[in-house]
C-alpha cells in the first residue's frame, strides 16, 4: 500500500480530534474542532486541506481525524463537500459562525446588542446540540425547529443581516426551485412575523380567549350508597341561576352490589360535558348534579341483613323508576377555571336520599340552599369523581389528552347550540320535557300512581319506530314529579 | 420491595406492570407518533426506572409516586443539564482544548485592547474635582483620545450638556510617566480622613506627567469606568492590563470562541493523550495536484 488512492466519496470530510503539530514536510498543522477535506490516503496518513486555508495541502494522520458522513454536491461549477446533518442544524453551524464574528466587533465598539446577541448565542448552542443529541421526538423536533429559525431570524435582523426566505415550516426555500412571486410573498409574510414577535414581548397567548368551545371532563370512580336495588345515575351541569340543565344527561347504571353494571366499564365511566362555550364559562353558579333513579320495586324497601339468604318475593312492577336521591356539587370554580381540575384527584359529592313525598327537584333545591351537607344527612353516601376543563373542540382534546380521552369516552352534549357551529354539524334534536301532570283521584280516595310512556306517531297515528333516546324516563306518581327528557334524531 | 410483594404475583411481573404504565404515560408526555419515536422512549424510561431504582423505594406506591416525580421534562432537564456538565468539565480540563484556548489568547487580548483604546477615544465625561479632592457641584470635564492617539483631549463642561466639548487643552501622550490609582493619587491625599469618601479613593487615578500641568486627576463613576480607562491608559504607556473586568471578560470571550471552534464536535468525544502518529508515509506523490 505505498500508493497514494483516492479517498471514497463518503469519507472526505473530517474533524479533528486533537492537535496535531508536527515539524516535518508536508505537514499540516491542525487544531482540534477543524474540518477538514480528504482527497487521498495512505497507509496511516491523510491527504487534504484544513477548511481554514484551502490553498494549503498537506498530510495529517489517520489518527487524528474522526470521519463525518457527507455529500458531495457537483450541480454547481466546483464541487462542494457538506455533512450530512438536518438541515436546520447546518444553518444553524454557518449562522452561528457568521454571528460569533459579529459578536466581536460589537464588543469593540460597545455596541448594545453585545449581550443580547451573546445569549441568542448561547441559546442557539443549547438548541442545537439537543437537536443534533437525537433524543428528541418528532412533534417536538418540529417545534424547536420553528423556534430555533425564528430566533435565527430575529437576531438577523437584529444585526442588520440578509434575511433568508422562509416557508411556513421553516424551511429556506430554494431561489432555483421557487418562482418569483412567491418568494416575494414569503418575504411579505417572513417581515410581518419578525416585527410581530419583536414588537410584542413573547407571551404565552391565553388559551381560553382564543378557544371557543371547551369541554368538561367527569369521570365516575365510585358511587357509595346504601340500597337494595339497581340504580341509574344521571349526571348534568346544572345551572343554579337559570334552575336549569344546561347538558344532556349521563346515564349510568349502577347495581344493587355497588358496582357499575358493566363490569368492564368500571375503570371507564367517563363523560365529556361538550360544547360548552364562553357565556357557560361564566355563569354564575354551576353545579354537577346527579339524580339517583331506583330501578325496581314501588316501597324502598331495607335491605334485611339477617336473612342474607333470604330472596325477596319478585315484584311484577320491576324495572320502575323512581326517585332516589340527588347528589350536587358547586362545580363553578372549576368551570370558570380557577381551580384546575386534575383528573387523578377525587371529590366526594355527597348524596341526599329524598324524603317521603319529596320529588328530584325538591330535593336538588334543598341540597342547593344548603351550603354544606352536614355528616348526619348523607351519612357517608355519595359520589366520587374527578374533574377537569379542558379546552378546544372535540378533536383536539382528543389529541392534547389522549390519555383521558381513550377507548369509549360518552359524549353528553348541550342543550343547545354551541357558540360557534361548523357547517356539517347537524343536530336535529328535540327534547321532550315532562314537567308535571295532574290527574283526577278518580274513585280512590289518595291520589294514584301514573306510569307515562312516550312515543312518536306519524300523522296517521301509527308509531314510527324512531331511535328514541331515553335518558330518563320515569315514572310519574303524583306527588313525585319529574323530569322526562328524550331525543330524537 | 422485594419481599412486600404479595406471593401470587412475582416480584418480577409486577415491577414489568408498573414499568408498563410508565412507559404509557411517558410516551402521551412525549407525544410519539412514529415508530422511531418509540426508540426515544424507551431512553427516556429507561433513565426513569434508573433514577427511581436508584432512591431505593421501600414499596411499590413509594415507586409509583417517585414515577410521578419524575415526568420527561425533568428527565429532559437532567439530561441538559448533565450535558452542560461535562461540557463545562471539558473546556476546562482537556489538554487539547488547554493548547486550543493558549492559542488563541492573544488574539482575544487584542481584541480587549482594541476595546479599550476604543473607549478612550470615544471619551468620557468625569465629575470635576478640586486639588484637594473636593467635588466641584455642577462641573464635569470631558476628556478624550485624539484620533491619531497620539495626544489626550479635556475640557471643562456642564454636567447636563453633553454636547458642549470644550477640548482645548491637551496633553501629549508621550509626555505620560505613569499611572497611578487609588491612594498614591496626589488628589487623593486629603481624603483619607474622611470616612465618606472612602470608596471614591478606589476610583481614583492620575495620569503623572512630564511637564506642566503635572497631573490630571480623574475619578471614575463607578467601577466598569475606572476599569475601562485605567487599562485604556495603560494600553497606551504598553504596559500589560491589570483590572478585573478585563479578566472576566477575557474569560467569556474566550469561552464563546472554543465553544465555536468546537461546534462540529458535538457527539465526538475528545481523546486525552494524543493518539500516536504514524511513521512517515513511503512517498509523497500525491495524484492530483
Amino acid at each position: 500500500m505505498s500508493q497514494w488512492k483516492p479517498v471514497k466519496e463518503k469519507d472526505r470530510y473530517g474533524i479533528a480530534i486533537h492537535n496535531f503539530h508536527q515539524d516535518a514536510a508536508y505537514r499540516i498543522k491542525l487544531m482540534v474542532g477543524e474540518a477538514v477535506h480528504i482527497l487521498e490516503e495512505n497507509g496511516g496518513w491523510f491527504f487534504g486541506y484544513s477548511t481554514k486555508n484551502r490553498a494549503v495541502r498537506g498530510i495529517f494522520p489517520k489518527s487524528y481525524i474522526h470521519i463525518k458522513e457527507c455529500i458531495v454536491d457537483r450541480t454547481g461549477p466546483v464541487e462542494v463537500v457538506t455533512l450530512k446533518q438536518p438541515h436546520v442544524v447546518q444553518e444553524l453551524t454557518s449562522v452561528l459562525r457568521e454571528w460569533g464574528h459579529i459578536w466581536k466587533h460589537l464588543y469593540i465598539i460597545h455596541s448594545e446588542h453585545f449581550e443580547t446577541i451573546e445569549h441568542r448565542i448561547y441559546e442557539l448552542i443549547r438548541y442545537r446540540s439537543k437537536i443534533l443529541s437525537g433524543t428528541l421526538p418528532v412533534d417536538e423536533l418540529k417545534e424547536i425547529k420553528q423556534l430555533v429559525t425564528s430566533k435565527i431570524d430575529m437576531g438577523n435582523k437584529l444585526l442588520d443581516l440578509d434575511m433568508v426566505v422562509r416557508d411556513d415550516q421553516g424551511n429556506i426555500l430554494n431561489p432555483d426551485i421557487t418562482s418569483t412571486i412567491q418568494l416575494y410573498w414569503q418575504h411579505e409574510l417572513a417581515t410581518e412575523r419578525i416585527k410581530k414577535a419583536t414588537s410584542v414581548p413573547m407571551e404565552k397567548a391565553q388559551k381560553t380567549l382564543t378557544q371557543y368551545s371547551h369541554i368538561f371532563f367527569v369521570s365516575v370512580r365510585n358511587f357509595v350508597c346504601k340500597m337494595s336495588e339497581d340504580a341509574e345515575l344521571l349526571m348534568t351541569l346544572y345551572d343554579a341561576k337559570e334552575g336549569r340543565a344546561i347538558t344532556e344527561n349521563y346515564v349510568v347504571r349502577w347495581s344493587k352490589e355497588g358496582l357499575a353494571r358493566d363490569i368492564d366499564q368500571l375503570h371507564n365511566l367517563r363523560v365529556l360535558f361538550t360544547d360548552l362555550g364562553s357565556r357557560d364559562l361564566s355563569r354564575e353558579k354551576v353545579y354537577l348534579v346527579c339524580y339517583v333513579v331506583r330501578v325496581g320495586a314501588m316501597e324502598v324497601r331495607d335491605p334485611d341483613h339477617r336473612r342474607s339468604s333470604h330472596v325477596p318475593k319478585k315484584v311484577h312492577a320491576e324495572g320502575m323508576r323512581r326517585p332516589f336521591g340527588v347528589a350536587a356539587m358547586d362545580v363553578t370554580l372549576y368551570i370558570t377555571g380557577k381551580i384546575e381540575g386534575n383528573e387523578e384527584e377525587h371529590h366526594f359529592i355527597p348524596f341526599l336520599q329524598c324524603c317521603e313525598r319529596d320529588n328530584l327537584d325538591g330535593t336538588l333545591r334543598r341540597i342547593l340552599t344548603l351550603k354544606e351537607l352536614p355528616q348526619k344527612e348523607h351519612k357517608g353516601q355519595g359520589l366520587w369523581t374527578s374533574l377537569k376543563l379542558l379546552h378546544g373542540d372535540l378533536k383536539q382534546v382528543r389529541e392534547e389528552n389522549p390519555h383521558l380521552v381513550l377507548g369509549n369516552v360518552t359524549i353528553a352534549r348541550k342543550m343547545g347550540f354551541p357558540e360557534v357551529i361548523l357547517p356539517g354539524d347537524v343536530r336535529n334534536d328535540l327534547y321532550l320535557t315532562l314537567v308535571s301532570g295532574e290527574f283526577s283521584k278518580g274513585s280512590k280516595s289518595t291520589d294514584r300512581n301514573v306510569e307515562v310512556t312516550v312515543r312518536v306517531c306519524n300523522e296517521k297515528g301509527q308509531s314510527i319506530p324512531v331511535s328514541m333516546t331515553v335518558t330518563c324516563v320515569l315514572v310519574i306518581v303524583i306527588i313525585y314529579s319529574n323530569k322526562v327528557t328524550s331525543k330524537f334524531i | 420491595m422485594v419481599f412486600t410483594a404479595s406471593s401470587d404475583c412475582p416480584f418480577m411481573e409486577e415491577l414489568f406492570c408498573h414499568a408498563a404504565l410508565l412507559l404509557g404515560r411517558t410516551r402521551r408526555e412525549m407525544r410519539a407518533r412514529t415508530p422511531s419515536d418509540q426508540e426515544k422512549v424507551m431512553l427516556v424510561v429507561q433513565r426513569q426506572l434508573q433514577e427511581a431504582l436508584a432512591l431505593q423505594p421501600v414499596t411499590l406506591e413509594h415507586l409509583n409516586e417517585i414515577f410521578r416525580r419524575f415526568p420527561y421534562s425533568v428527565i429532559a432537564e437532567i439530561w441538559q443539564s448533565e450535558i452542560e456538565e461535562k461540557e463545562e468539565w471539558e473546556l476546562t480540563h482537556l489538554p487539547p482544548i488547554l493548547e486550543l484556548k493558549k492559542e488563541r489568547c492573544d488574539t482575544i487580548l487584542e481584541l480587549i485592547q482594541q476595546q479599550r483604546i476604543n473607549t478612550l477615544l470615544r471619551g468620557a465625561k468625569f465629575p470635576k474635582y478640586t486639588a484637594r479632592g473636593q467635588r466641584v457641584k455642577k462641573k464635569s470635564w470631558f476628556v478624550c483620545l485624539s484620533t491619531n492617539q497620539r495626544s489626550l483631549h479635556y475640557g471643562d463642561c456642564d454636567d447636563k450638556n453633553k454636547l458642549m466639548l470644550d477640548c482645548s487643552s491637551k496633553i501629549a501622550v508621550c509626555s505620560i510617566l505613569t499611572l497611578v490609582t487609588g491612594k498614591k493619587c496626589p488628589h487623593v491625599r486629603d481624603m483619607r480622613n474622611r470616612k465618606a469618601d472612602q470608596d471614591k479613593i478606589d476610583l481614583a487615578f492620575s495620569i503623572i506627567l512630564d511637564g506642566e500641568p503635572r497631573s490630571l486627576d480623574f475619578i471614575a463613576p463607578d467601577q466598569q469606568a475606572f476599569d475601562y480607562w485605567t487599562d485604556g491608559i495603560n494600553c497606551l504607556l504598553g504596559n500589560p492590563m491589570t483590572s478585573a473586568t478585563k479578566d472576566s471578560e477575557f474569560k467569556m470571550l474566550l469561552d464563546l470562541e472554543v465553544r465555536l471552534q468546537l461546534l462540529d464536535m458535538d457527539g465526538i468525544s475528545i481523546p486525552r493523550k494524543p493518539p500516536p502518529v504514524p511513521k512517515d508515509p513511503p512517498n509523497y506523490n500525491f495524484c492530483s495536484t
